[in-house]
Parts: structure tokens; C-alpha cells; sequence
């Protein structure tokens, strides 16, 4: 959910700041409210933003993650909110506690419930946002202008880089042993499939400790730290479009903010 | 000319070790040279080249007694950072030097470093993708190119930071052959362009001709230096300097040895041509060379109809027909990229096909899972030391018979048996991981030997290795070919595939473009520029004789001495 995927539209060539003002907005204004309306109404403006930036959906992400998890917090929100109106009730055993011999979805419950879910969605979409229609490099340009030091940012973004070269060793070992005849990646217990990755860690371990190694030498073999003034090829300036959608960003949340609390109904 | 590299009395010691990796050494090299390094693996070669921009000693710390200059700066008194303006190091391994998510950010982080102007470095950035031939490949991601595309990054990364010198490590290990012709000719102009100095790490012929001077580098110490011509010249030298005696030139010392031939060994193809016209071959006496090799057993092992896979969405292999019978030798070639790999992963059951079949002894592998294969087909990966994952050499090799749930009797003769026949069993304690490359690709071999299996495919077995281990390997496959074993090799080196293979198989594109005997696809004009490997040298070199047809199915030199040895008989 965090991977670049290139595109052509207004959110790719906004300057990453305005996105991460933006996504900010959007993020906390979705804990300034409680109102299914009012989140659903951010939710829109979300997903709006994903569909115009073509933001491709991950099915696997989505159905296995994301959709038994909302599924979870709404439940659990409709059965065990402490609700007055009662929709729906079951009578239970009086000697389990708490309950009061009786199981209820109340109308709070599921208000609450289904404010929850809209707020996961939201806090859950708004990152892919800035993260998958922006480069690293100008992710990494504009903290850098933000305030956070080159080395740091740096760091970073490398990092990344080089879980995925370890993934793709851990690839390579199961592929190793599969074709040795080991059977236990696909064995259905999950103690079992702990145990069949257990011992790739440690030698896909080591081979990251060399390879960073091997890394540090070449990053500063190419002038790393040279000086403290590093030019930086890709510029990140804004322009005027990127006024333009700061301004909106900014009176579209101040204007959210005076109706979410509560000041005009 | 003045030196733009002075080394004296160098010696270096890496941290906690007593042993002198660089023992002594002296060397200069002046503005505009090309020398290139040499010798066998675990020489030092790659630790000088890394006193020479200050890796060792500021970064990897250790003891080094001596004095390196570079372009009049003393290495021990200036940093990396300040040392990189002078000495650029293109390193063995591509992806440890890309970590940038573009080519074009990759290329401009060195002079972003040295806080050059925006401008500038936009013109050098694009002056280096115009050298390297990266055009059109700004904004790709550089994990996801081919090894040879990853190569050219690093070194355009390089050049962009304008070094005076350009260390360049094993630069074409990898490469199909007309990758490697890049590199060479991009050496080539910016010698001459720029007067760009260059210290090349290297053992293949391409390489070492281009040098001014080749230095022979063993246990630490330089031994001797000379030019190419010399070396080429003396069987010996190049015996003892680990060096392979390319196809011509040893066609060269035959000649000479049978006393056809008296002048000085030519390099190239283009100087052997006016010089081999004038050496007696009778035209109408040649020995027909077309017999085929022993004719085995037509018991079919892998059949493959139609069959298409890739990744994703993205179909690698198109349409691909192939029958494998027992006991055949097959090399498989093409260029970097043309799905070589990819169709050995489809018949091991690691990428399932999207269409057609695949029989495995004639069971459909869709019905089979990998662990059912695997006793019937072992695949060694590329670089295999990457997955290695045991403590020990020994029960590195044990892993796969375990897995077929053998008896520990079975098993340990199995581990002894394989070892040995790689010649490992005195090291079966070690640590997979800490034997030196050519070690590491025999324990790949060892451990498809455990099982067992009816069919082993190498993917590029060569690659990285230096001239003793490729004898050694080659020696192994020699062996099994002999046993009877059917072996599919993956690899660029022809050379390997005229002496070993009775069969080729070609990709380009996905598709197969030649499936038919060695000595009938190296003639074969049509399959050779398709599958885009290049005529090997010694072919090209028959093929511009008068009547070339009468060479036809010659691809190495002694069948080309033994045809006109056929003279009188």
C-alpha cells in the first residue's frame, strides 16, 4: 500500500507537500467527528481522490485485510456499545457478566459502528494518497524541505529499498528449498508454517547485513555527505496549481472544521 | 605522461586478520591507460581496487601500510566523499549500487552529492545516459531491469560524476555477448575521448585485449605484467595466469605446433583473416566433421506443447514446443532477458504455465506438486549462494534427501557420495556461505546430485567464476555427460556449449528460433542473428575463408586441425 505507481494526473504532479497537507486534513478531521454523514462525506472526498489518481485498488489488500477487520470493529461495536435503544436482542445465560442476560444491538452501537468502519476506511486511504502517486525521491525532496535532515531522509527511503531486495531473497530461498523437495510452505497449520519460515530468517538476515554493507560503501563512494549544500536534480516548487489546491485544502477544512464542531447546524 | 595512480609498497590487512591480502605492492598508472587486473579469485584484486577511492581503509577500517596516490592526493588523507571526484568504482555486483527508485535519479545522486549546479547536472546526467545507450530508460525503476541494463546504470551513475578514473570490476560478467561488446566499445571511446584511465578487474579475452598492460595479481602480490599480445602468445603464461586460451588464438598455437604455422599469434578475427588464407589447407580434402556425436536412448523425459507462462500478466514464453529425450546434453541460449530462466522455472513446476502443457515423464506436472518433481528434475539457480541456508556444507546437501523422507543410512551415503564427486567432502564442515565461488557453485551441483534426479539444469554456472573453477566445473559436467545424465545448461559462453552440448536450443523473445544439433546451429546464419548471440570467433573466422561450406560443423579448434590433419588419408 505504499508502492509508487506512475500516472499522469493533476494528485502526481501536485507538489508532495499540498498532498500531505491534504491527506493531514483529511486525516484529522475524520477524528474531529463522530457523524456517519459527515464521515461518509469525507470517505467520498477519499475515494474520490483514488478513482480521478487511478490509485489501483489491492484486491488481496482489501478483501482479506481491510474487509474482516471493518467487518470485526463493527460488531464489535454494534454488540458491546454501551447503547439506550435497543434494535435487535437475544437472551443469553444471566451467569455470563457484563451482558445482563441479554445480547443487543443497540441504535448507538450501530451508529458507532458504522462511524468506525467509515474511519478506518478513511485513516487507512488517505497515506496511499501521497505514497502511491508520488516518487520517493520527491517524497524524500520535500521532508527534506519540510525540516527532516538529508541523512535521515535518506535512510529511509534506502531502507525500503532494501527490505524489498530481502523479500526478494526470501523468494528465492523458499523457491530453493521447494525444489529440494520440502513440502512445508504448504502445510495448512499455522505452527507449521512458522516453523518452515523460521530457519530462512537467519541466513536472508546475514545476507542483508551484507548487503547493506555493501551498500554503504558504494552510496559513499558516490560522494555521499560530500557537503553539506546538496543540489537535488528534481525540484520541488509549487506552483500555481499547487496554491490553488493549498487554498481549497485549507478553506475546505476550516469550513469542515466550524460545521464538525458543531458551531453552525 | 604523468601517473594518475601511484601505489608503494602497499600492504593491507582487513580487520582482526593477519593475513596480508595485499602484500607489497607497487604499481603506476599513467593518464589514459587501460590496465587491467588478473588472477584467480581471493587474490585481492577487488581490495586494491578499493584503496584506490578510500573504501579501504576509511570505511572498512583494517591496516594498511604503504602510500596510494591518486591524481597527487594521498588516499589516507583525504575522504571518500573527496576522493570520488577522482576515482569512480563501478562494483561487481549491480544491485548493491542502485538504490534509487529512477535511472535518472540513480544516475544524478553522485553530483547531487557534490552539490553541482541543477543545470549541470542535468547535462551530465543526460550525456551519460547518451554514452551508456540508457536513452528512453529515465524514469524506470533500476531493481526491475535486466542484468545488463543494471550494469549500464551503474556505470552511467559513474561516469556522471566526470572521475579521471574509472574502476571497473568485473565488468561483463553476465552479459550475453553483444552486452559485452557495449562495454568494451564504450571503454574504448572514452579512452579516447576523454582520456579516461581505466583499471579493469578481469580473466575473459574481450577484456584483457583492450589492455595496455595486464597485470597478474596472486595471493596479494602483482608477479608480472605484460601486453596482451605477449600473453596470447605463450601457452604457458596463459596456463599459469588462469587465463582462457580463446578459439582463435588457440587455433593459432595448433597450427604452430604442427608446424602449418611460424608467425605471431593473431588477436582478433579481423587479424586472422589475412593471415589464416595464407596458411596450405587443401580445399577438397577436408574431413566431414557432421557425424553425430553417440546416439542415446530415445526415451522421452520432458515434453512441452504449447506452453506459455511469464509473470502476472506478462507472458515470458510464447508458445514454446520442446521434447527432451533421456540422456541428452542441451544448451539453451539466447540474450539476457530472451525468458531462458523462465522456461527452466516452468519445468521444475516454479511457474505454473498459462497455457499448454507440460509432461514429465509422461505425467502432466499440473497433476505433480514441485516436491514430486524434484526427485525427477534438480534446477541449480543462478547465483546459488544466495540460497544457501543451512550451517553446514554437509547438511546443506542433506536438506533434499531428507525431504524424500530416506532413511539417515541413505542419506549420509548420499551427502558422501555427491561431495565427493564435486570434490567437496573435505570441506563438508564449512559454512555454505564461506566458500569462495567456485566452491559454492560445486556445492549447487552437489546438492542436485543428492537427489538423485534423472535431469539437472544449471542456470549459468560460468558466471562470476575464474578460469580454475570453470575447468573444474566443466570437468563435472564432462563427467555426468559421461554417465549418461541429462543435462539442460544455461549459459552465454558458446565456447562451453560447442565443446559440451550435442543439442541447442535458442531463445529470442519468448519463442524458440533454432532447436537442432551444436555444430549444425553455430553455422546456421538465420538461428545465430536471431537467437542474437553472435557467431562464436572461430566460426566467423571459417566462414570468411573461400568455400566456407566446406568447414561446415567445425566449432572448435582441434576439429579444425583434426579436418586437415584428414589431409593424404
Amino acid at each position: 500500500m505504499i508502492r509508487y505507481y506512475s500516472g499522469d494526473t493533476l494528485i502526481h504532479k501536485l507538489d508532495p507537500r499540498v498532498k500531505i497537507a491534504l491527506s493531514t486534513s483529511l486525516f484529522l478531521l475524520a477524528f474531529l467527528t463522530r457523524d456517519p454523514l459527515r464521515l461518509s462525506f469525507l470517505l467520498t472526498v477519499v475515494l474520490m481522490i483514488w478513482f480521478y489518481a487511478r490509485i489501483p485498488f489491492s484486491e488481496n489488500f482489501f478483501l482479506k485485510t481491510l474487509i474482516p477487520i471493518a467487518l470485526f470493529t463493527f460488531l464489535i461495536q454494534l454488540l458491546f456499545y454501551p447503547g439506550k435503544v435497543i434494535l435487535v436482542s437475544v437472551k443469553i445465560p444471566s451467569w455470563i457478566p457484563y451482558f445482563g442476560g441479554m445480547l443487543a444491538a443497540t441504535q448507538e452501537g450501530l451508529i458507532n459502528g458504522i462511524s468506525m468502519v467509515l474511519r478506518l476506511f478513511i485513516v487507512i486511504m488517505v497515506m496511499p494518497i501521497v505514497t502511491m502517486t508520488t516518487r520517493l525521491e520527491r517524497l524524500l525532496n520535500s521532508m527534506v524541505k519540510l525540516g527532516l535532515p538529508y541523512e535521515l531522509a535518506f535512510t529511509l527511503t534506502t531502507s525500503i529499498n532494501l527490505l524489498s531486495i530481502l523479500q526478494a531473497d526470501i523468494e528465492d530461498v523458499i523457491e530453493a528449498q521447494k525444489i529440494r523437495g520440502f513440502r512445508g510452505f504448504d502445510e495448512r497449520g499455522i505452527i507449521k508454517k512458522i516453523k518452515a519460515y523460521v530457519p530462512i530468517i537467519i541466513p536472508v538476515a546475514m545476507e542483508g547485513f551484507m548487503i547493506a554493507r555493501q551498500m554503504e560503501v558504494a552510496i559513499k563512494s558516490r560522494a555521499f555527505g560530500a557537503s553539506n549544500r546538496r543540489t537535488s536534480l528534481i525540484d520541488v516548487k509549487m506552483d500555481k496549481v499547487d496554491w490553488i489546491v493549498l487554498f481549497f485544502t485549507l478553506t475546505g477544512t476550516i469550513i469542515s472544521l466550524v460545521f464538525f464542531l458543531g458551531f453552525v447546524h | 605522461m604523468r601517473d594518475v595512480v601511484k601505489i608503494e609498497n602497499l600492504s593491507y590487512f582487513y580487520p582482526y586478520s593477519e593475513v596480508a591480502v595485499l602484500d607489497h605492492i607497487n604499481l603506476s598508472i599513467k593518464e589514459g591507460e587501460i590496465v587491467v587486473l588478473t588472477g584467480p579469485t581471493g587474490s585481492g584484486k577487488t581490495t586494491l581496487c578499493l584503496t584506490l577511492n578510500g573504501v579501504i581503509p576509511h570505511i572498512l577500517g583494517g591496516k594498511l601500510d604503504g602510500r596510494v596516490l591518486v591524481d597527487g592526493m594521498d588516499v589516507l588523507e583525504h575522504d571518500v566523499a573527496e576522493l570520488s571526484t577522482k576515482v569512480g568504482i563501478v562494483f561487481q555486483s549491480p544491485d548493491v549500487q542502485l538504490f534509487s527508485s529512477s535511472v535518472i535519479s540513480e544516475i544524478a545522486f553522485g553530483p547531487e552529492n557534490l552539490a553541482i549546479p541543477r543545470e549541470e547536472i542535468r547535462e551530465r546526467v543526460s550525456w551519460a545516459m547518451e554514452l551508456t545507450g540508457l536513452k528512453g530508460y529515465e524514469e524506470r525503476s533500476p531493481a526491475k531491469l535486466s542484468d545488463g541494463e543494471k550494469r549500464k546504470v551503474a556505470i552511467a551513475s559513474i561516469l556522471a560524476m566526470r572521475p579521471k578514473i574509472i574502476v571497473l570490476d568485473e565488468p561483463t560478467t553476465g552479459l550475453d555477448s553483444i552486452e559485452a561488446k557495449r562495454v568494451i566499445s564504450l571503454i574504448e571511446s572514452l579512452r579516447n575521448k576523454y582520456r579516461t584511465t581505466f583499471l579493469i578487474v578481469e580473466h575473459r579475452e574481450h577484456i584483457l585485449r583492450l589492455a595496455d598492460r595486464i597485470l597478474l595479481m596472486v595471493d596479494g602480490k602483482i608477479l608480472g605484467e605484460c601486453k596482451p599480445r605477449d600473453l596470447f602468445d605463450d601457452e604457458k603464461l596463459m596456463n599459469s595466469a588462469y587465463i582462457r586460451v580463446p578459439e582463435v588464438v588457440k587455433l593459432f598455437h595448433l597450427l604452430r605446433k604442427e608446424g602449418i604455422y611460424r608467425g605471431r599469434i593473431p588477436l582478433t578475427v579481423e587479424e586472422a583473416l589475412p593471415v589464416i588464407s595464407r596458411v596450405p589447407i587443401a580445399p577438397s580434402t577436408v574431413k566431414s566433421c557432421n557425424a553425430p556425436k553417440d546416439p542415446r536412448a530415445n526415451e522421452e523425459l520432458i515434453r512441452m506443447e504449447r506452453v506459455s507462462c511469464g509473470y502476472g500478466k506478462q507472458e515470458v514464453i510464447k508458445e514454446v514446443n520442446v521434447k527432451i529425450n533421456k540422456g541428452e546434453f542441451l544448451a539453451l541460449v539466447g540474450r539476457n532477458g530472451a525468458g531462458k530462466t523462465t522456461l527452466a522455472k516452468c519445468m521444475v513446476g516454479l511457474i505454473k504455465p498459462s497455457n499448454g502443457r507440460i509432461l514429465l515423464q509422461g505425467r502432466d506436472i499440473r497433476d505433480m506438486n514441485i516436491a514430486d518433481i524434484s526427485p525427477i528434475i534438480s534446477y541449480i539457480f543462478q547465483n546459488p549462494e544466495r540460497q544457501f541456508f543451512s550451517m553446514s556444507v554437509e547438511e546443506e546437501v542433506s536438506f533434499g534427501p531428507r525431504n524424500l523422507g530416506l532413511s539417515e543410512e541413505e542419506i549420509n551415503e548420499r551427502v558422501e557420495e555427491s561431495l565427493r564427486s564435486v570434490n567437496l567432502i573435505h570441506l563438508k564442515e564449512k559454512h555454505p556461505r564461506s566458500l569462495s565461488r567456485g566452491q559454492m557453485q560445486r556445492l549447487a551441483i552437489a546438492i542436485a546430485l543428492a537427489m538423485r534426479p534423472q535431469a539437472i539444469i544449471l542456470d549459468e554456472p560460468m558466471t562470476g567464476q575464474d578460469e580454475a573453477s570453470l575447468r573444474s566445473i566443466e570437468m563435472i559436467l564432462r563427467k555426468l555427460r559421461e554417465e549418461g545424465k541429462t543435462i539442460l545448461l544455461i549459459t552465454h559462453e558458446m565456447g562451453l556449449v560447442s565443446r559440451l552440448a550435442d543439442r541447442v536450443i535458442a531463445l529470442a523473445n519468448g519463442r524458440i528460433v533454432f532447436d537442432g544439433p551444436t555444430r549444425k546451429f553455430f553455422w546456421d546464419e538465420r538461428a545465430v542473428i536471431e537467437a542474437g548471440i553472435g557467431f562464436p570467433p572461430l566460426v566467423q573466422l571459417l566462414r570468411n575463408l573461400p568455400d566456407p561450406s566446406r568447414f561446415e560443423g567445425i566449432v572448435t579448434a582441434e576439429e579444425f586441425i583434426e579436418a586437415i590433419r584428414g589431409r593424404g588419408k
